[in-house]
């Protein structure tokens, strides 16, 4: 069946941006990133998108469908199209736009690592064999944090003018809850202060729909509340 | 992918080090103009191939002749093709012209090396009269240890991949007949 895709697209360095209406056929199994790729292949070959997997994994087709961000290979331009009407496709909001679809990560990446997304064993080193197993109890909670392909989709939902998107936002605060629940990271205290300082009481209240790869993260912020309570930093 | 991870690290604190005790060397500006007539060739033009039907043939080519099952003839024949292909994508253009994050020139650069690759596979994969792994010949269906447990190495040259062989260092593991 026949689809319009309604694109954003913006030149470097001159241009303004505009939208590019785009008609193609389509049938239920096309997703908005296979359109993208016919688009390109067969229409316009200056539209720029970021892609890799194509399965929902790597996280680099993340961008605005319809007003809401998703991860663009995981979407059905059918079920975007409900009642005949366009499928609007955009860049992430509130980070600067390179080019069409293509936006700058960085104030993203500054956010995330300022919370020291990695483990951290000041220990001494353990004894072979070192391999420490985690409970199931433990990876269950793990599992549901450990899914962020860092897609940047919750920063697009979650900001709103006013808020700096290079301070840690739900992706950055859901991966330090991560490595809080690690028993083999050794921070926890030290992970909290961060949290409570670079705003884990000011950061608007998500909700669990935001992530496309299902990570609950108001279900986090509200544990890392939790936690920062529980170590003396009440909400201030 | 925890290889990647571990031997990164080390190949970087290696590089590090490397750096350290070596001079910088002339840097080859011959090279650079090479490189600059092929991008402006590819964003040049205006007419000529397109890169998504060449994509399209080599991956058709490569999937069919030189897939699950191979043997000689049609090998000989993806070996024509892809020399076919190669002299196309050198008048491939694209219709980006932007030097921003420019994908489609992207994708033309690594068409033309994966046409590389491919003429790489079907030079080792023509003189090797076995089947060995991946590399199944419905024409010899055999795995001949004596002859063919060897790697094998190319090297580019103008006339096309240059091959020679190392042998395998065997350590742990003896060369088994496959019975599972």
């Amino acid at each position: 069946m026949e689809a319009v895709l309604k694109v954003y697209r913006l030149d470097w360095p001159l241009g303004f941006p505009r939208y590019d209406s785009y008609s193609m056929q389509i049938d239920e199994r096309t997703t908005v990133l296979t359109a993208l790729l016919q688009i390109k292949e067969e229409q316009d070959d200056s539209l720029a998108f970021r892609r890799s997997c194509r399965s929902g994994v790597c996280g680099s087709c993340a961008m605005t469908i319809n007003s809401k961000a998703a991860l663009a290979c995981k979407t059905r331009v059918m079920d975007q199209m409900a009642g005949g009407k366009e499928v609007v496709v955009e860049p992430l909001r509130h980070l600067p736009v390179i080019r069409d679809l293509v936006v700058d990560l960085r104030p993203f990446w500054q956010g995330l690592e300022h919370l020291r997304p990695w483990l951290v064993n000041d220990g001494p080193f353990p004894e072979m064999p070192w391999v420490q197993p985690l409970s199931e109890e433990q990876l269950e909670r793990l599992d549901r944090l450990i899914d962020c392909n860092l897609c940047a989709a919750c920063h697009s939902e979650y900001l709103s003018p006013g808020l700096d998107p290079s301070q840690p936002g739900p992706a950055a605060l859901a991966k330090a809850l991560r490595f809080i629940l690690d028993p083999r990271d050794s921070l926890v205290r030290a992970r909290i202060e961060e949290a409570v300082q670079s705003g884990l009481w000011r950061c608007p209240d998500c909700s669990d729909d935001l992530c496309p790869r299902g990570v609950r993260l108001g279900e986090a912020l509200s544990e890392m509340r939790r936690l920062a309570m529980a170590s003396g930093h009440a909400q201030r | 992918m925890l290889e990647t991870i571990v031997f990164g690290k080390r190949a970087g604190r290696a590089a590090a080090q490397y750096c350290l005790h070596v001079a910088l060397g002339d840097f080859p500006r011959e090279a650079l103009r090479g490189e600059e007539s092929r991008l402006r060739r590819l964003l040049g033009g205006n007419g000529g191939e397109k890169v998504p039907a060449l994509r399209r043939e080599v991956q058709e080519t490569m999937t069919e002749h030189l897939g699950l099952f191979r043997e000689v003839k049609a090998m000989r024949r993806a070996e024509q093709k892809i020399q076919e292909l190669k002299e196309r994508h050198s008048e491939v253009s694209v219709g980006d012209k932007s030097r921003v994050f420019n994908t489609a020139l992207a994708a033309a650069l690594e068409l033309g090396w994966v046409l590389d690759l491919a003429e790489v596979i079907i030079a080792g994969a023509l003189p090797r009269r076995e089947s060995r792994g991946a590399h199944f010949r419905t024409d010899y269906p055999q795995r001949d240890d004596e002859r063919w447990l060897k790697h094998t190495l190319a090297t580019y040259s103008d006339q096309g991949p240059s091959l020679d062989y190392a042998g395998v260092k065997i350590t742990l593991f003896e060369p088994m007949e496959r019975v599972y």
